[in-house]
């Protein structure tokens, strides 16, 4: 019902103030342009506004009656004035001059329009005095200056003319109008403050409405809206609104005082001034480490060295960012005003900040290792001499890589087998080549029989095995070597062919071909049916050993007698193919070296020892201590092991210098020293001393890299090395075809 | 016996926390989390054994140590971020309702953290907070440049604008500016307070408008906590050697301004902010530290820090000078430079307030220029490149005015930050300076080539003497040929050894010999020691040949400018 009672207040308060309005408007005559128009178009108000003749009744009856009879209303107003203009007009003075208007100025005049008698329009009519005329109507002609009175004539009209006293002169015409009665009666009127129409009662008599007692009718006949039934919201929240006001105790007019707000960045006291102890949490806080120092670099004039040259500039864009050393690009500028902006600093600081919260940190100890203590502390090389320490002969005369070399027992002659598919046999001390001999294929091995009572050799060429006498030094000797021969002969002649080896055994004094053979000192011809990789012998002189690895599980090493012409097979089943064999120098123990160890074989219990692992993936060469208690092994892998056999199946010490494959290794038989050869062109010596004591661990210490030999490509560099039986001379056969003696 | 020890239920499993499970335990949001670990200072670590940790997956995640996410659960700060969140809520809803009332009555309530406690956390005394200052140096700095914009508060702006000033009138007011170093990046600056070295960069004089490589909120949340680190160090600094905090200078209040509260205050800050006038001080004379870094331990002093008289001579540097700064030059980073060695320093009073003499002044010693040349000189007074100023800082000394006359090619300017170790490239300028000569590489040249000449001269006339005693030889074993071109023997000449070269052939064979015996332990070590040393020394050769290269080109154009 709240808002019923409130529209009827509403209407009320409405019609009181067009009450009023009246009344203001009723004032003037001449209505103001603003309210003409408002009465145009709020139709409601004309009764009120203008037309203030028509009494109070009319504006209740307006009031009473629906909006539909408006319009005829107004069609009635505009009857109305006219009529009122007739009267006004019926006094009307006469003419005396011509200077009086003819034209009725009201007849000009309606409601909504401006005077068009003149058309210059709202300016200063001071703007035409010098004119003739005074502006211009509406068809365009000029409106001529009516004559003006010269002063005696206005004195003689202020006598002659009854109507002096009101005429008035209007501007825009520049026409005398006399003012009628009502006009007079309107000034007076006002003068007085009274009400301008005299017909206007400003107190009329309070018609109430909304009556206290109950009418029949309601006032409006609108269905009540649903709206007016329910409790309005938003009433109901001001009311909330204003109850929680006062529930804050707060004066409900004055705006809320704000509180001042606590400011975030006060440091006007010392939060350092009590020091308390630092918690546990801190003695493990790893501090983030500070930013880089700027280098010269980084300087806006820098050094001319620090800048980048073309091709540094080029590197540098076309690395990735991540990946730059710097991060920015040295730049020179003459002059400081010169420097620009630099576009990363914002990014460098955010890559900064996000490297203090994001980066995991760690301590990591940063080992300042001084890298001379690194460096282990040895004997000096001076103090282990004699040692080789220079090349002092070249042998030349193979033409092509030289596959291996042997030494005689005693140390005068040297014999070298090459892959031009000789064998020659050179002096030491003079370097010269005494003989060669040449077979059909390259030769892979040549060894020398360790027995100097003796003066045998055997070569190996691709499947034969040739044993030689080679028929140089003591005559004795080499007479000797062929009675030993001949007894061979004489003993037996039954030959199996079908075996794995078939021995021929070459006669003096039989076929050409044959004979031809044995001038040359080619004793036995031992024919295999693989391929022979190596030849060693036993320290005796009597057995000999053949390697190839191609022969599978039975027939890859093969033992052979020579005074007996015996052959046999040591190995019945084998597992993996045998690289090299090796006889101990005073025990009957066989070394078998496979690809990855080395197995040792007593051959008199005809069992297996030991078994030698060799960290290593392929062996290539195997050398026995003189004492016979220590080996060295040298591998594919760069990896030389020595071994100490009384110690451990694993290597005592494992060296690394050769940069790479070791070819072979060898010991020297009286001095401690070994050596190994390699492919990277080098033979390296070392000391290696091993004690009686067996408390004492055997002294390794390279002494001298000997350097000389060309690399061939694949053939390789240093294909074998061997030490002279009595001085401290090594032997090195290289793919370069040449044999060159260290001293 | 004992229970079984179950896997993954002690040790190194326990010890630490991925992030995920971590925001998980603490039920925020990874920008929360974000936030509270910059705040807190938490950072991830690495774990010495991370297959243990991830349960034997090698999958590379952020650890954290669980005693750290254990102790940020007891933040309180943590109840801001709820507490925060709650106030968005409240604010979207007001928003959506259109309810202005309730707006104004949400935003008027808004949470705000204050970091006071965990800079005390974070930094139990004052000089571990000075030890780790340099980031936030640099990033008030920094974001003191920022233009106010959506992201980035005018309110934080301000504050570091406001600290960042106060830090330098400290600087000034003790004379404790170290070096100084113009980079390409901006002007480094290297101060010593209370015993600790406090280096930090600022960008060069240029509006850094709006980035969009960087998350403003990082390092937002990061200036937070730096500004308060910065205010309280501040804050201490001051009140410990004296000074009136906030920093108070002498104005005099002119009549136009006395009515206006606002504008007075304003100009106060600019006055301040124009670092060029000294701040008052304490009447009352506190006796808790006058010159701390003097006298705490002098035993420690290294090699290349000063003497207590040398160090008092270093910072009364410009004492006596008048500088006048030409408006090209950027006024800040000089006044400050030369404040902070005693020096008098004016602009342009149109440029900037705080303006004390102006150019026409007869007593002013030097005048800094950056242009190439300027119309109106005056006699008594030395026109001078900005660089001067900052390479008399770093030499310590005064260095000659003529190298970097008005419009005169510069010398390098060299960082000082670089400490010249063994086996490093110092370049030549370098060397002079610690020499005590200069260095100028236009003049120099200038110089060489005349010594050069000379040289030359020299050298030839050197040349020609053997070559003279040569072809004496030569065309009289050539006479002597042609006399006896029978068979001869010529005397052999004995080869002589130099003992001194042998010995050190041995001793490098030694060597090479026993670094072969290095065990295999040690080897990768060794290696990577000599690789880095090669690589060095690979890059000082690269310089010093590019060196060469320079000085012969520049040789050349000179001659060819003689010719």
């Amino acid at each position: 019902m709240a808002k019923h009672e409130k529209s009827e207040s509403e209407s009320s308060q409405y019609s009181d103030l067009s009450s009023e309005e009246e009344s203001d408007t009723s004032e003037n005559d001449e209505c103001s342009e603003e309210e003409k128009s408002e009465n145009d178009f709020n139709t409601v108000k004309i009764p009120e506004s203008d037309d203030s003749s028509d009494d109070n009744q009319s504006v209740a009856s307006n009031n009473e009656e629906d909006e539909g009879v408006v319009e005829d209303y107004a069609n009635s107003d505009v009857e109305m004035e006219k009529t009122q203009l007739t009267v006004r007009n019926d006094l009307e003075p006469e003419k005396t001059s011509g200077n009086i208007a003819k034209i009725d100025e009201y007849e000009y005049d309606s409601s909504d329009e401006e005077d068009l008698r003149n058309t210059i329009g709202n300016i200063p009519v001071e703007w035409y005095r010098d004119y003739k005329h005074i502006g211009y109507d509406l068809e365009g002609n000029k409106i001529v200056k009516p004559k003006s009175k010269d002063e005696m004539d206005e004195f003689l009209s202020k006598i002659d003319d009854p109507y002096y006293w009101r005429t008035v002169k209007d501007k825009l015409t520049g026409q005398n109008v006399i003012l009628t009665d009502d006009d007079a009666e309107l000034i007076k009127r006002i003068k007085k403050a009274h009400y301008a129409d005299a017909n206007y009662d400003p107190y009329p008599e309070f018609v109430d409405f909304f009556t206290y007692e109950k009418m029949i009718h309601p006032v409006t006949n609108h269905p009540e809206t649903k709206a007016s039934f329910i409790p309005s919201l938003g009433e109901k929240r001001a009311i909330s609104r204003l109850v929680a006001k006062i529930k804050r105790k707060k004066h409900l007019d004055l705006p809320e005082v704000k509180k001042p707000k606590d400011d975030r960045f006060n440091f006007h006291y010392d939060i350092w001034s009590s020091e308390n102890a630092p918690s546990k949490r801190l003695l493990r806080y790893i501090p983030a480490p500070k930013m880089k120092l700027p280098t010269h670099a980084e300087s806006y004039n820098p050094p001319p060295e620090y800048l980048f040259t073309k091709e540094e500039e080029e590197d540098w864009k076309n690395t990735e960012p991540e990946e730059r050393k710097q991060d920015f690009m040295p730049q020179k500028y003459q002059r400081l005003r010169h420097v620009p902006l630099y576009p990363n600093f914002v990014r460098e600081r955010f890559e900064r900040c996000l490297d203090l919260y994001l980066c995991p940190r760690a301590k990591k100890m940063r080992a300042n290792v001084n890298p001379e203590d690194l460096i282990p502390v040895l004997p000096k090389p001076r103090d282990l001499q004699p040692f080789p320490t220079m090349l002092s002969l070249v042998y030349i005369g193979h033409k092509a890589a030289v596959r291996s070399i042997s030494i005689e027992p005693k140390g005068q002659f040297f014999i070298s087998g090459s892959d031009d598919c000789t064998v020659k046999v050179w002096e030491i001390l003079t370097g010269r080549c005494i003989k060669t001999f040449t077979f059909e294929n390259s030769v892979s091995c040549v060894s020398w029989c360790p027995n100097s009572e003796k003066n045998i050799c055997i070569v190996s060429v691709n499947k034969c095995l040739y044993v030689i006498n080679i028929g140089v030094g003591d005559k004795i000797v080499t007479n000797n070597t062929d009675n030993l021969f001949k007894q061979l002969i004489h003993e037996d002649e039954k030959v199996k062919d079908d075996s794995v080896v078939n021995w021929q055994i070459i006669s003096e004094d039989k076929e050409e071909a044959k004979s031809k053979a044995w001038k040359e000192g080619i004793r036995v011809i031992i024919k295999h049916r693989y391929e022979i990789k190596q030849l060693t012998w036993h320290y005796g002189g009597d057995y000999f050993a053949a390697v190839m690895p191609e022969g599978g599980n039975k027939h890859s090493v093969i033992i052979h007698q020579l005074s007996k012409k015996r052959s046999s097979m040591p190995f019945q089943r084998q597992k993996a193919p045998i690289q090299r064999v090796l006889f101990h120098p005073s025990r009957p123990f066989l070394f078998a070296a496979y690809q990855r160890h080395v197995r040792i074989y007593n051959l008199a219990k005809q069992e297996l020892t030991k078994k030698l692992m060799c960290n290593c993936k392929n062996l290539s060469s195997i050398a026995i201590h003189p004492k016979g208690d220590n080996l060295i092994i040298g591998s594919y892998d760069l990896r030389l092991s020595w071994f100490d056999l009384d110690l451990s199946n694993k290597p005592y010490k494992t060296l690394r210098y050769h940069k790479k494959a070791i070819r072979q290794v060898a010991f020297h038989p009286k001095y401690p020293l070994f050596a190994s050869a390699s492919d990277d062109g080098t033979v390296v010596v070392t000391h290696g001393m091993v004690y009686d004591d067996l408390t004492q661990n055997a002294l390794i210490v390279p002494v001298k890299v000997l350097r000389g030999h060309k690399t061939i490509g694949a053939e390789g560099g240093v294909l074998d090395c061997s030490f002279h039986p009595l001085q401290p001379w090594v032997f090195s056969a290289g793919a370069d075809s040449t044999i060159r003696l260290y001293a | 016996m004992g229970r079984m020890k179950k896997k993954g239920e002690s040790g190194a499993k326990k010890a630490y926390i991925t992030r995920r499970k971590a925001v998980q335990k603490l039920q925020v949001s990874l920008k929360d989390f974000r936030r509270l670990c910059i705040l807190k200072g938490i950072y991830p670590v690495e774990p010495k054994n991370k297959s243990k940790v991830g349960g034997g997956s090698s999958q590379n995640k952020t650890y954290y140590l669980l005693s750290d996410i254990q102790f940020l659960s007891h933040e309180p700060i943590l109840w801001k971020f709820w507490e925060f969140k709650i106030f968005m809520r409240k604010m979207s809803r007001a928003r959506g309702r259109n309810d202005r009332e309730a707006l104004e009555n949400v935003r008027s309530n808004q949470p705000f953290y204050k970091l006071d406690n965990i800079v005390k956390e974070r930094y139990p005394t004052f000089i571990d907070a000075l030890r780790d200052i340099d980031d936030a140096l640099s990033m008030c700095f920094l974001y003191s440049r920022f233009s106010k914009s959506k992201y980035l508060h005018v309110e934080l702006i301000n504050i570091c604008r406001r600290l960042t000033v106060e830090f330098m009138h400290y600087v000034i007011e003790t004379r404790s500016l170290r070096k100084v170093f113009i980079s390409i990046k901006g002007y480094y600056y290297q101060a010593e307070i209370k015993g600790q070295t406090i280096t930090w960069v600022v960008p060069h004089q240029f509006n850094l408008g709006n980035f969009h490589d960087a998350d403003y909120k990082v390092m937002r949340t990061f200036t937070e906590f730096y500004v308060t680190l910065l205010g309280f160090v501040t804050f201490k600094l001051y009140t410990s050697s004296n000074l009136y905090y906030p920093p108070k200078i002498l104005t005099i209040k002119s009549e136009a301004l006395e009515n206006d509260e606002d504008d007075f205050n304003e100009q106060i800050s600019d006055q301040i902010a124009a670092l060029n006038q000294p701040l008052l001080k304490n009447s009352i004379q506190i006796d808790e530290d006058i010159n701390p870094d003097e006298f705490d331990e002098p035993d420690l002093k290294q090699d290349n820090q000063l003497t207590f008289h040398q160090l008092v001579k270093f910072q009364k540097l410009f004492e006596g000078f008048k500088f006048f700064i030409n408006r090209e030059v950027p006024r800040e980073s000089l006044v400050f430079v030369i404040r902070s060695f005693g020096g008098l320093v004016s602009w342009e009073k149109t440029l900037f307030p705080g303006a004390t003499f102006d150019e026409n002044d007869e007593s002013i010693t030097h005048q800094i220029v950056d242009r190439d040349d300027i119309s109106n000189k005056y006699l008594n007074r030395y026109y001078i490149q900005p660089q001067w100023v900052f390479d008399c800082v770093n030499a310590r000394t005064l260095l000659p005015v003529e190298d970097y006359f008005i419009g005169a090619v510069l010398p390098p300017h060299l960082s000082p930050f670089v400490e010249d170790k063994e086996g490093e490239y110092v370049p030549p300028e370098k060397i002079a300076l610690n020499e005590g000569r200069s260095l100028n590489l236009a003049k120099e040249q200038s110089n060489e080539e005349n010594e050069e000449e000379s040289e030359e001269e020299e050298s030839e006339d050197e040349k020609e003497i053997p070559t003279n005693d040569v072809k004496n030889n030569q065309s009289k074993e050539e006479k002597e040929d042609q006399e006896k071109i029978k068979m001869e023997v010529k005397a052999g000449k004995a080869l002589k050894e130099d003992k001194k070269k042998i010995e050190e052939r041995e001793k490098a064979e030694e060597k090479r010999l026993a670094v072969m015996m290095i065990p295999k332990k040690k080897r990768r070590l060794y290696d990577k020691i000599m690789f880095g040393k090669k690589r060095k020394s690979r890059e000082v050769e690269k310089l010093v040949e590019k060196r060469k290269v320079f000085e012969n080109e520049s040789k050349k154009l000179k001659r060819q400018k003689t010719k």
